[in-house]
């Protein structure tokens, strides 16, 4: 089963991110990066979410009890010292 | 007192070790020794050091030699930057103009084919590859070369090597539904941000936001064409969005691609 990473965005909905399955990185470990930092996300499976995204801007979800709170970009490639710049 | 020996067989008849070579100086445990038939092997402080067997290998550091040479390196070389050196070393003369390296040259043949060599260049080095067009001018074409700082040019076949300038980060992915990466390099994932909205997050970050965002958006069942625009670059993601293209309006698209170069 695929799973996504959603998080609530500044505007006010749903943001759904999907993991590159060639990246090498654990899907945690992707939701740390990857969700701005002090966003709270929950992992979920792709058919926790609604196959019709019509209304995509409407879709909430309940983040009292998330999976974690992403650390954002900058956080997470400081801790990459030896990864540098490609 | 020295030792003069006639006749044709030299001396013989002991094989020894390499504890205790056959052929010694004064150091009892250095010298040469035979440990097996059509076998010659050198030994230095009662351990072998290099060897000739028995189809002409030479191995050094090695008892088994697989190759014309076969030399074993350091052990504990973990590290490819520093200054402990590998296995082999090619030496250039004292000039600081003249160049070290590898020449590659075929059976019965004098000149080069193909060269691997270094100058150095100030404080640094620089590292090229050449390829011959015509066997009598030798090496004919410098066709990549590594500066000093790691800035990499290639000849492409026209003209001189010119820099090259790498693909940092691509995907392809299904931005409509659920987005599905078909593949991806240096991309941890795609943010769906909404509509036609989408963000790509690196893997290993820009050295700046200045980079350049190629790419295309296509869906099948849209007949008036897509196109991609780039919303916002930054060095560890870059936000791309999806338009139908006669008007203008933010749609998901079936397959987008990204390209970003630097």
């Amino acid at each position: 089963m695929n799973q996504q990473i959603i998080y609530p965005n500044d505007e006010g909905w749903l943001s759904v991110i999907t993991p590159a399955p060639e990246c090498g990185l654990s899907i945690e470990e992707i939701a740390r990066k990857d969700v701005p930092a002090g966003k709270p996300y929950h992992i979920i499976n792709s058919d926790q979410l609604p196959t019709d995204d019509m209304f995509f801007n409407a879709w909430e979800a309940d983040f009292s009890n998330p999976s974690g709170h992403g650390i954002g970009h900058d956080a997470w490639f400081a801790e990459q010292p030896a990864k540098g710049e490609v | 007192m020295a030792i003069t020996i006639n006749g044709t067989t030299g001396i013989a008849g002991v094989d020894g070790s390499a504890g205790t070579p056959a052929i010694q100086g004064s150091d009892s445990n250095t010298g040469i020794f035979f440990p097996a038939a059509d076998t010659i092997a050198f030994a230095e402080g009662g351990v072998e050091a290099m060897r000739i067997d028995s189809s002409g290998n030479v191995g050094i550091g090695t008892s088994s030699p697989g190759a014309k040479l076969d030399v074993n390196g350091p052990a504990s070389v973990t590290s490819f930057t520093g200054t402990t050196r590998l296995g082999i070393t090619v030496r250039g003369s004292s000039g600081a103009t003249d160049y070290s390296g590898i020449d590659f040259i075929g059976n019965n043949q004098t000149n080069p084919l193909a060269r691997i060599a270094v100058l150095s260049t100030g404080g640094g080095s620089t590292l090229s590859f050449g390829t011959s067009n015509i066997y009598a001018n030798g090496i004919t074409n410098t066709a990549v070369s590594i500066d000093p700082t790691g800035v990499f040019a290639f000849n492409s076949g026209y003209g001189s090597a010119a820099t090259a300038y790498g693909c940092r980060a691509w995907v392809n992915f299904n931005g409509t539904g659920t987005v599905a990466i078909r593949a991806s390099g240096n991309v941890t994932s795609i943010t769906d941000n909404g509509t036609g909205n989408y963000t790509v997050n690196f893997t290993t970050a820009m050295p700046d936001a200045n980079y350049s965002t190629t790419g295309t958006a296509r869906s099948s069942g849209v007949s008036n064409g897509m196109s991609l625009g780039t919303i916002t670059p930054a060095t560890s993601s870059v936000n791309v969005g999806t338009t139908s293209g006669s008007a203008n309006v933010s749609l998901d698209t079936s397959e987008v691609c990204v390209a970003i170069f630097r």
